[in-house]
């Protein structure tokens, strides 16, 4: 099936209020390529049976025959079982049982999701055999929700270490950035349209920044982990990976919410994260940091979020400069401390059994053995600093709505001219405050590379990421740009 | 902290704290993890140096609360 965008237009103009609102952004993307379309595009020509789930899981695959050999993006592709998943969606839509708008949507999860009968290696040899005999709470609530599981993306072993074994889409000798690059990949190289990743010091929004994708890290507590391979149990935060906002919105309507199995969930409301699209940002606060904090990153990075802050005031938005927490840096080294330590006491098995199976030179047994020397007083020395950097936090965010700064110091591969203080990433994973990467741009100087930013605001305060960045998107096409491939 | 010491002494202390922690960690492996090591030493330095209140309690598992 070949869909316009004018035949999907005409198509959608009843009765789709709420997703042909959301949906608006895209006016300009190809559309022609079933591959290309947004979660919202998509579900709204299922729901009114122009495509069906296998049409579309079809063209999926088809996709990811054409260029899986120079992106690298999955470990996995479960290619029968997504086959038998469509099927069955189409049946129940045929018979009217509509689930809602990820109702035959091909998604894909970092290979650190556990995935009933299909293998999940968290990128290592020492899982390479290892099949799961339940589904993460993630990976489940996506097929309650009637998604179609096609794959599971790649990731460096265990998460650990910030490159991908993929390649950028956008430039296939650069890296997409990691640990969740293999979702990164999978959403630019239009291999899915929906994915998950985890971030433990960044892990969404580098990979998301890097691939020109948008990358949401909840709030710590709002997205269950359990079934998630750790790095570090109180740094974790899980979330959804899309090509658009409103997708990303969509999903975390699925994902979030209260699991009885993760002790560290929190029974909070789940708004519609939909509902604040469209809101527009007149009046609404963003704080951002002082210039002299970002004056070393490269150049194409601060000339991207200028050009974005320019875009809101234009907007209506205020912009505050602010002061950053005193204890910041020294958050950034207590991260690392907290999450050696937790991630050697996950490893203490593997390390205790045959170790060599992690390969040569793995960083995952390094990590584990370092973080088993450390003594408990160090650790605990760093929970303590977060706890007062918890303080600064709430006190910080009580002068503005929302936080935004570049997404990252520099574009995929570019080494910095200066060491770059403060990168502003992995303050969130500490806190928990959820934060977003979302498109922003390409570099010049070299030509092509994305460039991203980061929305960040209060616990349990994403609706307001997903309308500020909204409205950011609806200004932009970055968004609709497709790598050469 | 550990800015005095030399690489083969970090190396010795390394050795037996891992005996301590049930690893057996080879001499190759001791010089495969020095440099990790030696980062992390950094990482627990810049946390020291942050003036704590005496009362100040460990944060390992948190829940947040929404405010508004």
């Amino acid at each position: 099936m070949s869909v316009s965008r004018r035949t999907f237009l005409k198509g959608s103009v009843a009765g789709a209020a709420a997703l042909s609102s959301i949906s608006q952004g895209t006016s300009q993307a190809n559309a022609s390529e079933l591959n290309y379309l947004s979660i919202a595009e998509a579900a709204e020509l299922i729901r009114t049976r122009q495509l069906s789930p296998l049409e579309l899981t079809q063209a999926i695959l088809d996709r990811i025959d054409q260029v899986e050999s120079r992106v690298l993006a999955f470990v996995t592709v479960a290619r029968d079982e997504a086959l038998q998943a469509a099927r069955t969606a189409q049946e129940e839509i045929a018979r009217g049982q509509y689930r809602g708008p990820l109702h035959g949507i091909p998604f894909g999860v970092k290979d650190t999701h556990y995935s009933k009968g299909i293998k999940s290696t968290a990128g290592s040899p020492l899982l390479a055999d290892f099949i799961p005999t339940y589904d993460a709470t993630v990976v489940a609530r996506m097929k309650e929700a009637g998604a179609i599981l096609v794959g599971k993306t790649r990731l460096p072993a265990f998460s650990m270490g910030g490159d991908t074994p993929s390649h950028n889409p956008w430039n296939l000798s650069r890296t997409p950035g990691g640990s969740s690059g293999g979702s990164a990949v999978a959403l630019a190289a239009g291999e899915l349209a929906a994915a998950t990743g985890g971030d433990t010091s960044n892990s969404i929004r580098h990979p998301a920044t890097l691939c020109n994708v948008v990358g949401m890290k909840a709030t710590f507590g709002l997205v269950s982990r359990y079934g998630v391979i750790p790095i570090s149990w109180s740094l974790d935060h899980i979330g959804p990976m899309t090509r658009t906002v409103a997708d990303n919105a969509l999903m975390l309507n699925v994902l979030a919410g209260y699991d009885p199995q993760d002790d560290y969930t929190v029974d909070v409301s789940i708004p519609d994260y939909t509902k604040a699209l469209g809101r527009g940002v007149r009046g609404i606060r963003i704080g951002i940091p002082s210039d002299s904090l970002v004056d070393d990153f490269h150049a194409d990075c601060i000339r991207g979020y200028q050009d974005a802050l320019e875009v809101y005031q234009k907007l209506g938005a205020e912009l505050v400069e602010v002061e950053m927490p005193s204890t910041l840096q020294a958050m950034d080294s207590g991260q690392r401390v907290i999450r050696i330590c937790e991630a050697a006491s996950y490893h203490e098995h593997h390390l205790a059994g045959d170790p060599d199976r992690y390969g040569e030179n793995a960083r995952p047994r390094s990590e584990g053995e370092v973080g088993a020397l450390i003594p408990a007083v160090h650790y605990l020395r760093a929970q303590k600093l977060k706890k007062v950097f918890l303080q600064e936090m709430r006190q910080l965010f009580r002068s503005f709505d929302v936080f935004i700064t570049p997404g990252r110091p520099a574009p995929a591969g570019e080494p910095l001219q200066f060491r770059v203080r403060q990168d502003f990433a992995k303050m969130f994973n500490c806190s928990g405050y959820p934060a977003m990467a979302v498109p922003a741009g390409f570099s010049t100087s070299p030509a092509g590379l994305p460039v991203g930013l980061q929305i960040a605001a209060k616990p349990f305060e994403e609706e307001i990421i997903y309308r500020v960045a909204h409205a950011y998107e609806a200004e932009t096409d970055w968004h609709q740009r497709r790598p050469q491939l | 902290m550990h800015k005095n010491m030399t690489d083969e002494e970090i190396k010795e202390v390394m050795k037996q704290t891992a005996k301590l922690a049930g690893l057996d960690l080879s001499n190759e492996r001791i010089e495969a993890d020095l440099s990790s090591m030696k980062r992390h030493l950094d990482a627990i330095d810049a946390v020291a140096e942050v003036n704590l209140k005496l009362e100040s309690e460990p944060v390992p598992t948190f829940r947040l609360e929404k405010e508004s």
